[in-house]
């Protein structure tokens, strides 16, 4: 009983991923929300997997209210009926309002984001610049170092991106042994150049400081980047794009307001308003209409997404969950 | 005449002991007895202690590495019907009815998630088919079994996946911890090691003691010399060097690896200064590798090293070496033979604390290291707080437990206990 009292006393948390983003979120979000319900709004940070979960559920003890989460980890709290199942007819415009991506069953779409190629133009002065994902495996016009994301996912898909797989077929092939031994082929190509980053912000960091001559990175950490007075510039195409979710825990002891919480920022034009501050799209339909072409052109929007591998689809999270293990067994054995 | 001596005592009084002595021996030996019962008595809280806060949670964690926790609790029809399958052919179809029927009131709970992962370890794939398989038995009549479930997806029908089930089913398993050694048992429990390009667990172990081994000498090397520097300074310099060994322990192990990011990073202090002077043309590769890793753990862990050697050389009195001296040993052998010998349990103590808490490090390697620098810690992390695979994290646990364990009573046998000297 005592804990049970000791709980309902928390405040409404709110976990997100940090740095610029969280900066962004407040400001759009966090502040305007409090001011308008009166609810306070605590902020975490949440650093990505299932670990914080399991042990929250496992004791039963929520420290948070909503997360910011990859889709991976909102359709496994969905199946295991730890999160919150939105009710569309409550969210404004229903699912039809949003892209087709961000409707899921447990969560609501909070912005899409692509990872691309980003290099700095200053140091490309006087060269010919990358054009595209394949740009990225050629060392010869481009020596230096590469920057990617730690891990085997999103960097396996990439790799047979670059091959030349269409964005459709990526996953049926990562599923046989042939086409894992082909993107560890291309991947070979870069091997001995390659920086691992580990956590988003350390991309562009590493661009800055001159480690890497390309990057894979968030687009909207290089657009944050670029408004600090950097010049990187991305490659949208060919590339990933992934939607991050907003989930509740359906018990914690603050799932009134987790559930308003939800209804605010399922509006296009507040989602509009993060994406000016820092470039991850609206995935309310409505938002594209608050943004002008010039913001449409480095967002993860209309074109640039077209024809973008979408990494948070059931077969992507299917895909990875099955072959996660081995996948990252081998990746490590690799590495070495 | 005889010769008589009088020494002024009784002889007969060292004969035997008188009445009054025996009670005054036995009263001793009674008051002795006192003193270690309160003594123990003292050290039972303290037992207690360690016990419920470090033994117990600890123990219970390590448990799950040679556990399964999931498939028995979830699938008890399943478990119950494999209990006496041999596992040479396909299981019969009570054992098929009893997973439909598993499946059907497992479904949509975080149980059959938690199962199906358990199974997926051993088996890469049964995580989504039995979670797609839970949805779909729902729609299927009460007695269905394995043409149901063979017709539904040909996988069921994989002689290796009832294997898998059925090695996920026992109460405790050695899956984890031969995983963590990089072996693999097959079904007639051979032991062999698994393919390899998926041999990563050794390496990284072997890396890790290597990594310390190095860390721990260039601590030592750089270290006993400080030391030696502040036990020997005067009072007041001696407080002063103290403190500024010290001082890195006030500051976030963060923000000390933030600040060699910018010392060694490529445009960073050092390459700058060294390419300004003329020393070099391109910037050497002082980070994100090997040489790097190196450098920012001797940074933190080098008064692990100083302040048990420095205290043990603060006891070792002044004139020993004068005395050396005076006897005709040449600064060099005085030094080697006299000062050395004496000041060891206290480098020994500082040598043995090092390597123990790096082997526990692995955000200096993730921050500072390449893919090729990453320590066995790392791993434990990521699958305990990422994946959320505990049995995994655990196994992995109890082998950098055992090896540390082993280090120690190496280390021990090698150096006598009582010659270590902590304070």
């Amino acid at each position: 009983m005592l804990t049970l009292n000791l709980a309902q006393a928390r405040d409404f948390t709110v976990a997100s991923w940090g740095g610029a983003l969280q900066e962004a979120q407040r400001q759009v979000y966090f502040a305007p929300f409090s001011k308008l319900t009166n609810i306070h709004v605590q902020e975490d940070v949440y650093d990505g997997g299932w670990g914080k979960f399991k042990a929250m559920i496992d004791t039963k003890q929520y420290v948070w209210d909503v997360v910011n989460v990859e889709s991976g980890e909102m359709q496994r709290g969905c199946e295991e009926g730890a999160f919150l199942k939105i009710d569309w007819s409550k969210i404004p415009g229903g699912k039809s309002a949003f892209i087709p991506a961000a409707a899921a069953d447990c969560g609501i779409g909070a912005y899409t984001w692509a990872f691309v190629v980003a290099y700095d133009s200053d140091a490309m002065k006087g060269k010919e610049a990358p054009k595209s994902l394949a740009d990225f495996f050629d060392m010869k016009k481009w020596p230096g170092k590469r920057g990617m994301r730690k891990g085997p996912r999103f960097n396996l898909e990439l790799a047979l991106l670059a091959d030349g797989v269409p964005a459709a077929s990526v996953y049926r092939i990562l599923n046989t042994k042939e086409g894992v031994d082909r993107a560890f082929r291309k991947l070979d190509e870069i091997k001995s150049s390659i920086v691992w980053w580990g956590a988003p912000a350390q991309a562009p960091d590493l661009l800055a400081s001159g480690s890497v001559v390309m990057t894979i990175a968030p687009n909207g950490r290089i657009a944050a980047a670029n408004k600090a007075g950097k010049h990187f510039k991305m490659i949208f195409k060919p590339g990933l794009m992934g939607v991050d979710f907003w989930i509740a825990l359906k018990d914690s002891p603050n799932i009134a307001a987790a559930k308003k919480f939800l209804e605010f920022v399922s509006d296009g034009k507040r989602q509009a308003e993060l994406a000016k501050l820092i470039p991850y799209a609206p995935t309310n339909k409505s938002g594209e209409t608050y943004l002008n072409s010039q913001e449409k052109e480095t967002l993860p929007v209309g074109a640039n997404i077209a024809n973008a591998l979408d990494t948070g689809s059931t077969e992507a999270n299917q895909f990875w969950v099955d072959k996660g293990d081995e996948l990252i067994e081998r990746w490590n054995a690799w590495l070495r | 005449m005889a010769l008589e001596v009088d020494w002024g005592i009784d002889p007969r009084a060292y004969r035997y002991p008188s009445s009054r002595d025996e009670t005054l021996a036995r009263r001793l030996r009674r008051a002795e007895r006192k003193r270690q019962h309160a003594a123990w008595l003292l050290l039972i809280p303290a037992v207690v202690f360690l016990i419920v806060a470090l033994v117990l949670p600890i123990g219970s964690i390590l448990f799950f590495g040679i556990s399964n926790v999931s498939v028995r609790h979830t699938m008890p029809r399943t478990v119950a019907a494999l209990a006496n399958w041999t596992g040479n052919q396909l299981p019969g179809p009570e054992a098929f009815k009893a997973v439909v029927a598993d499946l059907r009131a497992a479904n949509k709970t975080r149980a059959l998630s938690d199962s199906a992962q358990e199974i997926n370890h051993r088996y890469p794939g049964a995580s989504s088919l039995l979670v797609k398989s839970g949805r779909e038995v729902a729609t299927w009549p009460p007695n269905a079994g394995q043409t149901e479930l063979i017709a539904f997806d040909s996988v069921w029908s994989d002689l290796e996946l009832w294997r898998a089930i059925k090695s996920a089913s026992t109460r405790l398993t050695p899956f984890y911890i031969l995983t963590a050694l990089d072996l693999c048992a097959d079904w007639n429990g051979r032991v062999h090691w698994v393919a390899a390009d998926h041999r990563i667990y050794l390496d990284y172990l072997g890396r890790t003691f290597w990594i310390c081994f190095v860390v721990t000498s260039f601590c030592i090397i750089l270290g006993y010399p400080l030391a030696f520097l502040i036990a020997s300074a005067t009072p007041g310099a001696s407080r002063l060097l103290l403190t500024l060994t010290l001082l890195p322990f006030w500051t976030s192990i963060l923000v000390r690896l933030a600040a060699w990011v910018i010392v060694l990073q490529q445009n960073g202090i050092v390459n700058s200064a060294l390419t300004t002077m003329g020393v070099i043309e391109q910037p050497l590769a002082l980070i994100y590798n090997r040489f790097g890793v190196y450098v920012a753990m001797i940074q933190v862990l080098i008064p692990f090293v100083v302040l048990p050697t420095y205290s043990v050389m603060r006891g070792i009195p002044k004139n020993l070496m004068q005395a050396a001296a005076s006897l005709g040993a040449r600064p060099i052998p005085a030094f080697l033979q006299v000062y050395l010998p004496l000041s060891l349990p206290g480098v020994a103590a500082g040598a043995l604390m090092t390597y123990i808490i790096g082997l526990g490090y692995y955000i200096t390697p993730a921050l500072i290291g390449g893919g090729n620098d990453q320590m066995e810690s790392s791993l434990i992390a990521r699958f305990a707080l990422s994946d959320a695979n505990w049995s995994m994290a655990a196994a992995l646990a109890i082998v950098l437990l055992t090896s540390v364990g082993v280090v120690y009573f190496v280390f021990s046998r090698f150096m006598r206990f009582d010659a270590l000297k902590l304070a």
